[in-house]
This record gives structure tokens, sequence and C-alpha cells, in this order.
């Protein structure tokens, strides 16, 4: 009776999903034999399994449901029957089935991976402690009883018997165990001091000082890596993307001293520019077009693109990609530092040569980067769930040749962009509660959707108190739609 | 004479030197005093009457030096006036024009060695000692040439005075300055070439380096001179560019900016309204002439027809060109903007146009390009003074020898220095207590919603207040100041220093009615003149307190120098002995106006309060906080710390009493009357929520006190003067980030290197405070120390990376962070106000 239910149910259901005039030709199942997945969602009753099929599959969406058959086996790696719900967000599986239409049904799902030992690599910055939890990689970790962190590099002869002991913002490479409630359990872990060499120095130098924004900024028209732009010129815009940015920047960062030579003081800057796009500078510099503003629709979707950018530069994705074994890099950063200075042809070598920092990351630095900004956006108190929809906006809107803009064309694309979150938040945060989490749209619409004139300038009421010092003449504001303010009392002198 | 090689003639191009033949003869009634390396003649008999006028020449300026090298035996140094430097500046003074110029001043001459090294401690020691061995009575004016200035600028800051001025500093004892063509902030010419090198124009290396090492090499005849290790190489060093606009790369010039000149310019902002600064510049040669320069400089400094008025228009060109206006225009040896003692970097002056550095003295400019001008009116000073030569302009040695300029020295001389005429000492009053001067603002303004009656209640408190606490061993006095004009009768001395209260009462009652603007410079300096005169007349007592009121801006000039944001620590040390402490209270003053900026640098300056009111019941208040006496109880004065706190609270340094009573009670955590003393201590240090809270732990020590109702009032008071802070604060924070998205504005607007010094002091000073601001708040709350620490931190990050001329590139975006952070917390702060203050 329940069964029976249950199936005019989801028949009624692919009815409604399924076009009429297919429906009759389709009623023969197309095997599906051995596809790979990464599962996103398996909750009780267990009878709707969700899936990433990844890039080369059969469908192009982002998430696939598959519907359990009641026969359908679940096996382990070793081929042995598995208990279903032991099955987690985030391990890969083996499904075989059928598809008829739009539906698709599981007759078997075999996990990839060791089950009761789900062994798991977790590498990445010690960004913060929660009694002895530590957060790597976006990740949560505790040591397992008996487990220490065994110093290397610099700290060879170091060994820390718990986080506790460990210096914030040293680099972490963990091999362990993933528990049912998401936590990795550390069986070997090793950690390295976050290095700044010489040659990093070079670089910022040549960045900060060089490459990056005229001396005089009269009109806000600059160059970056000799490309013409113009920076926003309105305060409030300005002010509200740092706002954003600087809470997702990770505490331990913040807390570095002023004078510590790796210390990154990001900046954030808007480009007033209509394509679709952000990125970041090495030193921290971060830049975001009003195109891609346009395109968000909450705090919390900035936050992602933000987020993300300051992960990349905070493990110095782009450093990474220049370095070279011989060294040869530190050449190549010190032909950068003197290309503004004085010779004309250092300037070419210099401006290509940094084109390249920006233009590509490994698809594993991307990945990296989603993670950790992912975690960074739920430290910040923002729903990551806002993360993949700034995808999903954006493929739907233009498909991928309108991609090929001079920094995302070579990032992951917007389907593997939006995947790769999806997964993210399936793997780390399955089981948490996002009920205290914001999206902050009526913050981002109050200054995003002001600038653009999508809802008028909410009115302020004035303070008193606030007579302008005559000594810095205030500019006249930018012509935006809204009721003006009534003026502060200025008190006169006889 | 002119045997002399070319390299002797190129010191004439690099510091001026002048050759003259003409000895002139020593009167008889000359005097004259040595010291090893510097002799002081007077010219003429001596006349008590008049004010000492001390002439102080240039590098080189004398050839006693080399005579002494080779007459080593004689020990002392010899007078000689071979060159005699100020020929021109003495036929002028001796003109019949300028007779009233003789009855005012006698003249002086100081001669010095130039190439010691280091060379100003030790001629402006000897200097110092000449003037206190045979000058002390009078205090004197100097008039200094290039190197000169700095010779007087450094006794002036440096020199401590022995005998009748003991104590004083020299600039103390000076009455004026005026400086021609003197190197403020040094010259690049004398910056070591491996320095300047970076910074060089191509192809302009080579002639930039040739120049220097024909000056630098006098003695070594031509060859270049081993600074380091040859001690007979001319002095360079203390000369050299201090770097104060960042024209160099601060990275690249690292160590070598200036250190003396720089400390000895922090220190002369005392002495600002004492100095006048002349400077000239040359109008630089055509492109021609300075390509013609860069190819065949050997030849030209070779031929030894080259005049030093070429010369120095070829040194001129150097270094405009070889530096790309890195310096601005110059004279051929000092930059115009180091002559002036320009504060920014920026030097806006184009021939012709009345566009101008930021200077904090009073300056003269001589410039190409004006016509006729004459010297035989008066101008004010920083607009442009005169144009002679409208074609060349003026070179380093017309600064002091070219009838022009003398023409202005003489008019400056004549008119602005003064002797102080002392007026007669008030009788003496047998008081032991510290006295108050009551100063308060009758401007139109106060006539406001009653303020004025505000004023007179809170003073009439205040009175009552200090009868209670002190009874009749204090003196007060009364004084008021409005009016339209900026000189003359402004400031009203209402009522004389009197222990006398109920006349104290009668006159506060009948304050005069307002009218007019803000003098408060003016009211400044005559009430703390009163005050000085009061404390000469009674010397049991050593300091006294100015309570001062006002409601808005000063209408004659600002009392917190232009650039001056806060004083750094070493400079507050040695201001803040001050004998005369201003408590300022603004009474509905904008939070972080300028105004109000005004009145917290006095009190800050001078180690007093300042308190802001915005109602009768606030203004009643901070009347008696200014005014208020702590006495605390001395039940364990055999304790160390204990008494060591009375001592403190004695001497008023609330500071240390609360430190004392702090280590006290930690260790007697149960001795109530520790306690109670504790309280006081932060209540004196306006800690008022932690003060609440130890009035509270001390009646709980002692239930049955029989105080209780006083001080539960008192915890009630303090409750309420929290509360009052704690909305003041939040206003001033919201200052703070109108003041910073001002900045972030004008950077689209327009360049922006002449707010960018002001700025930088903005955020050194703001830094400090947001670094405070959980002991301020005297809450420790999470938030708000990360907020703190944040801020402060970002504050620091911009004064770190914001450089002057490229202060729009690094501040565009690092503006933005603080003003985001200030917004967080601003919107926290009131947060937490709404739920835990009021």
């Amino acid at each position: 009776m329940k069964k029976k239910s249950l199936l005019i149910c989801l028949i009624s259901l692919v009815c409604f999903l399924t076009p009429n005039s297919i429906f009759p030709q389709q009623m023969v199942g197309i095997p599906i034999k051995k596809q790979e997945a990464f599962v996103l969602e398996f909750k009780p009753p267990f009878d709707r399994l969700t899936v990433d099929l990844g890039d080369n599959s059969f469908t192009t969406n982002e998430t696939t449901v598959f519907s359990i058959s009641p026969q359908a086996v679940f096996l382990n790696n070793k081929n042995k029957p598995l208990d279903r719900t032991l099955i987690r967000p985030g391990m890969r599986v083996i499904i075989s089935g059928n598809r008829i239409g739009e539906q698709l049904t599981a007759s078997s799902v075999k996990v990839d991976n060791d089950v009761e030992k789900w062994k798991v690599v977790v590498n990445g910055y010690f960004e913060s402690l929660e009694g002895d939890k530590a957060w790597i990689d976006g990740q949560s970790v505790k040591l397992l009883p008996g487990v220490t962190v065994r110093g290397t590099g610099d700290w060879k002869k170091n060994t820390f018997a718990s986080f506790n002991d460990m210096q914030l913002g040293s680099y972490v490479e963990i091999d362990g165990i993933r528990q049912t409630d998401g936590i990795t359990c550390a069986t070997k872990a090793e950690t390295k001091p976050n290095t700044f060499s010489d040659g990093d120095r070079k670089l910022f130098t040549a960045v900060q000082q060089n490459l990056v924004i005229p001396e005089n900024l009269a009109g806000g028209k600059g160059k970056v890596w000799g490309r013409e732009v113009k920076f926003s010129d309105n305060l409030e815009l300005q002010t509200y993307v740092t706002k954003v940015g600087n809470r997702l920047i990770p505490r331990y960062q913040k807390d570095l001293p002023n004078d510590y030579p790796g210390k990154i003081v990001y900046r954030f800057f808007v480009i007033e520019d209509d394509s679709f796009n952000a990125f970041a500078l090495p030193d921290g510099s971060i830049f975001i077009h009003t195109g891609l503003l346009k395109q968000l629709k909450n705090e919390a979707q900035l936050a992602a693109v933000l987020g993300h950018e300051i992960a990349h530069a905070g493990y110095e994705h782009s450093r990474k990609k220049i370095e070279d074994p011989t060294g040869k890099w530190l050449a190549l950063a010190a032909v950068i530092a003197g290309a503004a200075t004085k010779t004309k042809e250092g300037a070419t070598i210099g401006t290509m040569t940094a084109l390249g920092i920006l233009n590509s990351y490994e698809r594993a630095a991307e990945d990296q980067a989603d993670r950790v900004g992912l975690y960074y956006m739920m430290q910040a108190g923002y729903d990551p769930r806002e993360a993949p929809k700034v995808w999903r906006e954006h493929s739907k809107k233009t498909q991928e040749a309108a991609l090929n803009n001079l920094i995302y064309s070579n990032h992951s694309t917007a389907q593997q962009r939006l995947r790769n979150l999806n997964r993210v938040i399936a793997f780390n945060y399955y089981e948490t509660d996002f009920s205290q989490t914001k999206n902050g749209e009526k913050e981002y619409m109050n200054t995003v959707g002001v600038y653009f004139g999508w809802i008028p300038k909410p009115v302020v009421p004035p303070v008193r108190n606030n007579t302008p010092s005559p000594s810095v003449t205030i500019p006249k504001p930018k012509p935006t739609p809204k009721p003006t303010p009534k003026k502060p009392r200025v008190k006169k002198r006889p | 004479m002119n045997k002399v090689s070319f390299s002797n003639k190129f010191i004439v191009l690099w510091l001026g030197l002048i050759f003259a033949s003409f000895v002139s003869p020593l009167f008889a009634s000359d005097e004259v005093w040595s010291k090893p390396n510097s002799a002081l003649i007077r010219k003429g008999e001596k006349n008590i009457r008049k004010i000492p006028l001390i002439l102080i020449h240039g590098i080189h300026g004398t050839e006693i030096c080399e005579e002494r090298i080779v007459n080593k035996d004689e020990g002392e140094m010899n007078y000689d006036e071979k060159k005699d430097y100020w020929k021109e500046f003495k036929r002028k003074f001796r003109s019949t024009e300028n007779s009233n110029l003789r009855e005012k001043y006698e003249l002086y001459i100081f001669q010095y060695c130039s190439d010691l090294k280091p060379v100003f401690p030790t001629i402006s020691n000897e200097l110092g000692n000449l003037i206190d061995e045979n000058i002390a009575d009078r205090q004197p004016v100097i008039l200094a040439h290039s190197m000169g200035g700095l010779v007087a600028k450094a006794y002036m800051v440096y020199y401590r005075h022995s005998g009748k001025w003991q104590g004083k500093s020299g600039g103390d004892t000076t009455l004026g300055l005026i400086t021609l063509a003197t190197l403020h902030h040094g010259t690049p010419g004398a910056t070591d070439f491996a320095i300047l090198e970076p910074h060089t124009m191509l192809g302009w290396e080579n002639t930039v380096q040739k120049a220097q090492k024909v000056y630098w090499s006098k003695h070594a005849k031509g060859k270049p001179c081993d600074i380091e290790n040859d001690s007979t190489c001319p002095n360079r060093s203390d000369l050299r560019w201090d770097n104060f606009d960042n024209s160099f790369d601060k990275k690249l010039y690292l160590n070598d900016d200036n250190k003396w000149l720089i400390l000895a310019n922090q220190r002369l902002t005392s002495f600002y309204d004492k100095i006048i600064a002349y400077g000239g510049f040359l109008r630089p040669g055509k492109w021609s002439r300075r390509k013609a320069i860069r190819e065949s400089l050997p030849e030209k400094l070779r031929d030894s027809n080259t005049s030093n008025a070429e010369l120095l228009e070829i040194a001129n060109d150097i270094l405009v060109s070889g530096f790309n206006r890195r310096f601005g225009d110059t004279d051929g040896l000092v930059p115009f903007k180091s002559a002036l003692l320009c504060t920014t970097n920026q030097i806006k002056v184009k021939p012709g146009s009345h566009a101008f550095c930021d200077s904090p003295v009073r300056v003269r400019r001589f410039e190409p390009g004006t016509e006729g001008e004459v010297a035989n009116k008066e101008l004010p000073y920083q607009t442009l003074s005169i144009t002679r030569n409208a074609e060349r302009g003026y070179d380093h040695e017309d600064m002091y020898n070219c009838l022009d300029v003398l023409n202005w020295v003489m008019l400056d001389l004549l008119k602005s220095f003064n002797r102080n005429t002392q007026p007669a000492l008030p009788p003496p009053i047998e008081i032991s207590k510290i006295p108050t001067l009551f100063l308060f603002d009758v401007s139109g303004s106060m006539n406001e919603n009653g303020k004025i009656n505000q004023a007179r209640d809170a003073g009439l408190d205040a009175l009552r207040e200090m009868r209670e606490a002190d009874g009749n061993s204090s003196a007060v006095s009364i004084m008021s100041f409005s009016g339209d004009s900026c000189g003359g009768n402004v400031v009203r001395n209402l009522l004389p220093f009197t222990n006398g209260f109920g006349q104290a009462e009668n006159v506060m009652r009948s304050l005069p009615s307002p009218s007019g603007g803000t003098p408060l410079p003016q009211a400044k300096d005559a009430a703390a003149a009163e005050m000085q005169r009061f404390l000469a007349a009674n010397a049991n007592v050593k300091e006294g307190g100015i309570v001062l009121l006002s409601d808005g801006q000063s209408t004659c000039g600002a009392i917190r120098p232009a650039g001056v944001y806060s004083r750094r620590d070493d400079l507050r040390v040695s201001r803040s002995d001050s004998k005369i402490k201003f408590f300022t209270i603004g009474l509905d003053v904008p939070a972080g106006s300028v105004a109000e900026r005004d009145l917290q640098f006095l009190a800050s300056e001078t180690g007093g309060k300042y308190f802001p009111a915005n109602d009768r019941r606030q203004l009643i208040r901070a009347f008696q906080k200014q005014v208020r006496r702590f006495a605390p109880r001395s039940c364990n004065a055999s304790n160390a710390d204990f008494s060591g706190g009375l001592r403190a609270f004695a001497d008023s340094d609330y500071n240390a009493a609360l430190e004392s009573f702090q280590k006290y009670a930690a260790a007697n955590p149960n001795d109530s009357c520790g306690v109670y003393n504790l309280a006081l201590a932060f209540e004196a240090n306006d800690r008022y929520k932690t003060a609440a809270e130890t009035y509270r732990q001390y009646l709980n020590l002692t239930p049955t006190s029989p105080d209780r109702a006083k001080i539960e009032q008192k915890i009630a008071q303090l409750g309420q003067d929290y509360t009052d802070q704690f909305d003041y604060f939040i206003k001033l924070i919201q200052s703070d980030t109108d003041y910073l998205k001002r900045y972030y504005q004008s950077i689209f607007n327009r360049s922006n290197a002449d707010l960018a010094q002001e700025f930088n002091g903005f955020v050194i000073e703001k830094g400090g405070f947001y670094k405070a601001l959980p002991e301020i708040l005297e809450t420790n709350e999470r938030w708000l120390v990360n907020d703190a620490k944040d801020i402060s931190s970002s504050i620091d990050t911009l004064a770190r990376r914001t450089r002057l001329q490229s202060f729009d590139r690094d501040a565009v975006s690092l503006l933005t962070v603080p003003i985001a952070e200030i917004e967080d917390l601003l919107e926290r702060l009131r947060n937490y106000q709404t739920n835990n203050i009021r």
C-alpha cells in the first residue's frame, strides 16, 4: 500500500516533469552501467539519492536524482553488502541502473572508498581553533589520541602535542579518517611555518608599486596590467565591498602584526566594467567588476566571490604557480620589479609575466579556493548555499562562450565551479544548521541596488553633530535618484 | 686670491661663498670674544637699551678657520673680517634712511668654522656660551644666511642656557630669527651621490656626480675627498637633504635622511611664531642651455671667467633638470621649499603666480616673473614679496646681498620684533593651593539658547566647589574674550587674582553680554601671561590652571598648528612640564570639529584636560571636573605604595596615583580605605565606570559607612558621566568616518598631496585612539577588543603604506578599510549602547 502510493506519487512527478510528447516513446529503459557519481544528499527514508555526475556523463545538469529501486543493492568497495545509512555526502559511488526518459533508477550503488575507514587528505593553512578542533582547508580536523604533529621545514626539530600548541596560519598536511559527523581524525599530521621568501617580497613590491594604480587617481582612470580601467569613485559601493571582504579575512591574518613580512594587506577595488569578472593579485589586491556586482542578488553572494579571491591570495596560488624549483622565478620577479623603473623592454616583459600570474589557476587551486572561500563565508555568518547560485544564475544567462573574458576564461567554467561548490557544501556542511546564517539581501539592495538604480536611495535621518570640518572640500555626490535628506544644521559664528 | 683653482671656485657655486678683497678695519669701540671654533664681535659701543642683532654667515663665510689651522700655536681664534660677508647689509644698515633701525638694534657678528664634523652641536654650543657670557641681559634677534640659519636653529632648539637664563632653551630667549635662503630641510647638493644616483634623470648622472666631486674636494685640490676618513674634508653630512617630503623613495633613502635636522625641525614648532624665512629661486635655463650643461659641464667649471651668478644658474639647472624637478625650484643651492620651511612636498610656485606651499612660519618669497614691486610698502607675509629681476629670479647670493632682499629685511627688523615690556607684578596673595583663572568665551553665539547663563551657573558652581575644597588658600581670577578684530582689546580682565570668593561670585553673576567673534589665540596668550605674572609674584605656588570655556571655532586663526594633528611623545614631554595648564571645555562644539581639536590640543599640550558639554547639566559637570580637588584618605600612610599614591595625588599626577593604589589594593583587597582611594584614582583618571564599580566595592566592604548616601550619589553621578561619555565617543567616532570619507572623495577630485601631510598626522593619532578604545570605553567585550585592534591596525597600515607623492594610489582602497570597520563598529556600539547603557 505504501509502496504503491509512493509509486503513484513518483509517476505523477515524472508526468509533471516530462513533456507529454516524448513520454510514450521512452517506455523502454536505457541501461546505466557503472556511472561514477559524487554523493550530494542521501537522507531517510533513503529512497532518493542526489548526486553530481561530473563532467563526462549523459547529462549536463548540476545535480541528478536517482530513485532507489526496492531491490537495489548497496555494496562497499570490497563488494560486500553495505548498510545504506552509512552513505555520506562527499563519497564517490558507482551506480548502475536504468533511465526511462528523465526518470533514473539505481539498482546497484557501490561505494568506491573504504566506508569504515574513509581515508582523506587535508592540506592547507591552520585557520582557527575551536576547542580541540582545528579548521584547515575549510574542513574540521581533530587529532586522534596519541597522534602528534610533526614539524617539517624550519620546524624540523619540533613536535606539537596538540593544535593548541601550534601557530595559527602555519601550513598543515593531514592524513586522516573522515568520521560520520564530518570531522576528520588525523592519523598523521605534519606542519611547517608559512614562510615569506625574498622572492615573495620582490613580487609583492613589484605588484604594489609598479603595476596597479596610477599615482594620481583624478577621474579614477588607471591601468591594471596594461589594461585601462576605471576605478569606481563611488564611496558607498567601494566601502561596502571592502566591508564585506574585510569580514571574510581570517582572524589569524588580521592578528598578524603589521610589520610581519608575510602579512597580506587585502585591498578591494571596484572597477567600472560591465563584464562578469573578479580577480586577485598575489599581494592581496582584489578587483571586482561592476558587471559582476550587477548579477549578484545579495551580500552572501558577494561574500562568495570575495571569499574565493581572498582564498586565492591567502593560499598563494599565484605565487605557487610561478614558483620554480630551480629558483628561476626570482629572476622573473626581478624583471617585474625593474619594469616600471627604467627600461621599456622590462615593462613589456613584466606586463606579460604579470598577466601569466593572473590568468590561470590549477583546477586543484580553484577547488581549494572554493572550499576555503565557503569556510570564510560561514565564519562571517553568511549562508554558503548562496555561493553556487552565483554560478547557476550566470551559466543560465550566458553560455560558456560568453565567459571568455580576461580572468575567468581560464578558471573552471561556470558549470565546473557550480558543481564543485555543490560538492563542497554537501561534503563540509551537510549537517550544518543554516538558520543562523544570513544572505544580506537588504544590505545589498541598499548599496549595490541603489548604485544600479534598482531601488531609490533610502532616507537616512540626519544626524546632528556632523558639521563638516572646513579643511576638506566635499565633492558633489554622484547623481543617483534619491530624495534629498535634510541638511544637518550648521552652526554659524557671528 | 685668484690663485685658487676651479675647485675652489666651485665652492661658490654650491654654497654661496663670496669673494671680497675689502678688509674692513676693526673699530676701537668694537669688542671681540673668541671660542675655539667661533667668535662673536660687537660693532660699536654697548648700549643696553638696544636689541642685540646677531648676523650669522653661511658656509665658509669666514677665513678664520683656515688661519687657525696654519697658526695652531695661537690656541685661540683670530678675529678677522677679511671676507666681510655682511658688507652690503652693513652699508644698508648704516645708511641715513635707516637711523631708526640703528636706534633699535645693536649689531653683532658671529663667525664660525664650517667644516667640523659634526658641526652644529659644537658651534651652537659656542654661540650659546658667547651669548650667555656677553649679552644675556637682552633677548637677541638673529639674522642668518644659508647654513647660518641652521646654526641659529640648532642654538634655539638644542642649547640650554646657564647663568641668567638658566634652564631656558635658546629659542625661549630669542626674540626673532630671520633666515635668508637657509636650507631648513637641507639640500640634495650635500647628499651622498650614491644616494642621489637612483633618483637622477637619465643622462644627468655624470653631471651631478662631477659637480659634487668638484665641490666636495676643496681640500683635496681637485681630487675626490675621502669624506669618511679624511678629517680635513669639508662637512657635508649635516647639510644633507632630510627628505621631509619623501622626494626620495623612502626605501632607497633608508637611513640617510638627516636625523638631526628632522628632530631640530620637530622641536622648532615651538618657535614658529618667531621665525621669518626668506627664500628665492632662479628661473631654470632654456632647454638648449641645460643640454649644453649636461654635455660640457667640466669646461664651464674650469673657466675662471665664469661668474658666480652664472655658476649658480648652472647649479640650478643641474638640480632642476638632473632630478626632474623632484626638489622644485632652487636658488642654485637650496630648494625653494627648503628655504621656506615648507611642510608639504607640493610647492605650487610657478613664476608670477601666487600659489604657494604650506609653511608654518612667516615667509618672504623672491621669484622671477612679477614686475616692479618695490620694498616701500608693507606687504603681508606669505604673499609674493618683490621682483627685481623678472627674467632671472634670485640666486643664493642675492638672498643676502641684493638690495631688494635687504630692503625687506630692514622693514621686518623695524616692524616685527619688539622687546617685551613687562607690566608690573600684581601684589602677592597668601595662598597655598593652585590658583585658577576662568576664561570665558563671550562671543555672539553665546547668546544662543541661553548658553551664557549656563556658563554663569556652571562658573558659580565651580567657585562653590573650589571654596569648599580650598577655602581662602586658593586664588581665582576671571577673564572674558570676544571681538571683531584679532588684536587690541579683545580680552578683558574682569577680576584680578583674589582669594575673595564672594567678590568672584559677584563678577561671575555679571559676565559681559556676548557679541563679536572668538579671538581664541589672543585670549589664550593673555590669560597665560596673566597667570605667569601671578605665579611670578607668588613664589610659593608653582603652577596654575586656566579653565577655558568656548563654544565655537576661533575667528583669529587656529591654535593647533597646521599639519599637526597630535604631538609625538617626545615633544609632549618637553611641554607637559608646563606650569600653566589649560583645562578646556567645549560647549556645544561638534565632536571632532576643528574647534574641538583646538581645545583638545591646548589641553593636551599643557597637561590639562578637555571635556565636551552639550547642555546645562553637562556644562556644570564639566566645570566641576575641571576644578575638582581630590582628597584621598590617609589611613595607611606607612605603606610605600599607599604613601606614593598620596604623594601622586598631591602632585595632581593621577596616573601615578592610580598605579600606586592599584598595586596597594591588589595586595590589600579588603582594606576599605585603599579601595576608596583606588576608586578616587579611577575617578580622577575619568574612568567612570570602573570608578563606580570600585566605590560600590568600597560600600560592600563598609556597609555601615557614614558617607554611604554621599557615595551612592557619586556612583549615580559617575554612571551619568559614563553614559554621556559613551554618547560623546560615538559622535567622535562618527566624525572620524566622515573625515575619512571626505578624504576618499577628494582623492578623485584632485591631487591630494597637500592634504596627505595632515592626513598622516590624523592616522598616527587615531591609530593610538582606537587601540586604546576598550580601555577608554571601559568595556572588554570581545567584539570591541577585536574591532579596536583591527581599526588601529588598518589605520597603521594606511600610515605605513601611503606616501605623500603617491597618496592617491596607496590610499584609494586602504582608506575604505577603516571606514568599513568603523561603520561596523558604530553599529555594534549603538546596539551596545541601547542594550547596556541607557
